[in-house]
């Protein structure tokens, strides 16, 4: 089973959690200046280093248009791999839970993920990795400003770690723009998984840390792990309060959009990500009993725009909304008939 | 004061708008202050770009406007406009300039955390000369300190003086 469809610690709050480590090699200019010929070298070099990983390694330009965007929707490579794929390139392990992304705005940036809330499992992989490359790697590093990176927002421990969390009662009663604001102030940024702008699509947000200069990986993961479990049991008291206050209404909004769901002959991304969502609440909150969450990750992942792209045979509009909603209701029909 | 909206709840934020001398001001609670939000300006409303952040975040630093990484030959001005730096040496060549910047992006202005290996020996004795410069400077023993901070910064590749 791949790693996103699992379910994790605290799942029914926290859907992934990523460490990414940025790291450049010393003696080349940054990936947004580097030459040509500096760009093959750094692609060989890391492609050599990463050797002992046994990890697959997928030259950007050479890869079909969709499938590169398929990696992105997977979150395995950023939208910034998509341009300038002749310098670029990525380094993936079988079941997707390790990646490498090379000349990104980095010579380097190592990417471990894990199901649920497990960041530190997730920094203990991206440790092993960083260790490997450094055996015949040298790093550009300061002992003032750490491991030195392109934007200055990333120098010393290069860490950017982050959760995805499913926070639908939040976004419904509102509290969730208290909650974005709120977090700023701590080093700590919230965000839309899904789309752009502060509506996230699908009640999708990532909550990731700021501050990489002065604090030690260990810390930092620290402080966004209390930071996400504080979230994780507003999420849920809010979750409870809806199921009191409002219980037959919430039970029939969880049926409805699984109806649809189950039933539907087209389906757009936006509207699949909404009743993927309810149906997710469902699940959680006991009111759907059959359906094992493990199929909720499968579809949120596979219904994604890129994703269905990949499938269709003659790709429009109508023939990815056509077969969307075949995929939901393949999954989700065990229990209707 | 209970909030404006829902009258139930205590207000906990406070809105004071100012607009050709004429104030208006809303109490309201947490769960209430984001669905009337739009009446007051936030700072989404003001589309401010990344790039737009970073210049104002390092253009009030460049005291010396010429500055020139001898390795990359980035210049500062156009590190301020784009927020990007073209190589590791731009770190030493921007130093004084980038220190002001790194402190309020970060809050601190010195690596703590994993070090390569391969640099490990010299940066865990910079670690280790930087604590004992510290212990001399509080027994005020400024000869000793002295040499330690020369020793510092020939490990670190700056000028010894």
């Amino acid at each position: 089973m791949k790693w996103y469809i699992e379910s994790g610690k605290d799942g029914d709050v926290v859907i992934s959690s990523r460490v990414r480590l940025a790291r450049n090699i010393k003696g080349f200019p940054f990936a947004n200046v580097l030459k040509d010929q500096d760009c093959k070298d750094v692609l060989l070099k890391c492609k050599e280093a990463a050797m002992p990983l046994g990890l697959k390694y997928l030259s950007m330009e050479s890869m079909p248009v969709i499938k590169r965007q398929l990696l992105v929707e997977r979150h395995i490579i950023s939208p910034e791999m998509l341009s300038d794929t002749t310098k670029r390139a990525v380094l993936l392990s079988d079941d997707e839970q390790i990646s490498i992304m090379l000349n990104e705005e980095d010579h380097i940036r190592i990417q471990c993920m894990t199901a649920g809330l497990d960041l530190a499992k997730a920094l203990e992989l991206a440790n092993k990795v960083d260790d490997v490359l450094e055996e015949t790697i040298d790093y550009g590093f300061s002992p003032q400003y750490g491991y030195t990176t392109c934007c200055p927002t990333n120098t010393g421990t290069g860490l950017r770690a982050s959760c995805m969390l499913h926070l639908p009662a939040l976004t419904a009663s509102g509290y969730i723009d208290t909650l974005l604001g709120a977090v700023g102030k701590l080093g700590i940024t919230v965000r839309g998984v899904y789309g752009e702008g502060t509506r996230a699509k699908g009640n999708m947000y990532q909550i990731s840390n700021q501050i990489t200069l002065g604090m030690s990986e260990e810390e930092s993961l620290k402080r966004l792990e209390e930071l996400v479990v504080m979230v994780v049991a507003k999420e849920r008291n809010m979750r409870n309060t809806v199921k009191t206050e409002s219980g037959e209404k919430l039970v029939d909004m969880v049926w409805r959009s699984y109806g649809i769901a189950a039933n539907a002959r087209i389906l757009t991304s936006d509207e699949a990500y909404k009743l993927i969502s309810d149906v997710r609440l469902g699940i959680n909150l006991g009111i759907i009993k059959d359906i094992p969450i493990e199929t909720i990750n499968e579809l949120t992942v596979v219904t994604g725009p890129a994703h269905i792209s990949d499938l269709c045979d003659d790709n429009t509009a109508e023939n990815r909304d056509r077969l969307r909603a075949k995929i939901v209701r393949d999954k989700l029909i065990l229990i209707s008939n | 004061m209970l909030c404006q909206k829902c009258n139930a709840k205590q207000a906990t934020v406070h809105f004071v708008k100012v607009i050709n001398g004429e104030k208006t001001e809303m109490h309201l609670c947490e769960k209430c202050a984001p669905s009337v939000n739009h009446n007051f300006p936030t700072i989404d409303i003001f589309d401010i770009s990344v790039s737009d952040i970073m210049s104002s975040l390092f253009s009030g630093a460049i005291a010396a406007p010429k500055v020139e990484c001898s390795v990359c030959k980035t210049t500062f001005d156009s590190f301020s406009k784009t927020g990007k730096l073209g190589c590791s040496d731009c770190y030493d060549a921007f130093g004084e300039q980038l220190k002001n910047p790194l402190k309020r992006i970060h809050g601190g202005i010195q690596h703590i955390g994993k070090t390569p290996k391969r640099a490990g020996d010299g940066v865990d004795k910079i670690t280790k000369l930087k604590k004992q410069l510290e212990g001399a400077i509080s027994t005020e023993d400024f000869e000793k300190a002295a040499a330690l901070r020369d020793e510092i910064r020939g490990l670190e590749g700056g000028d010894v003086v």
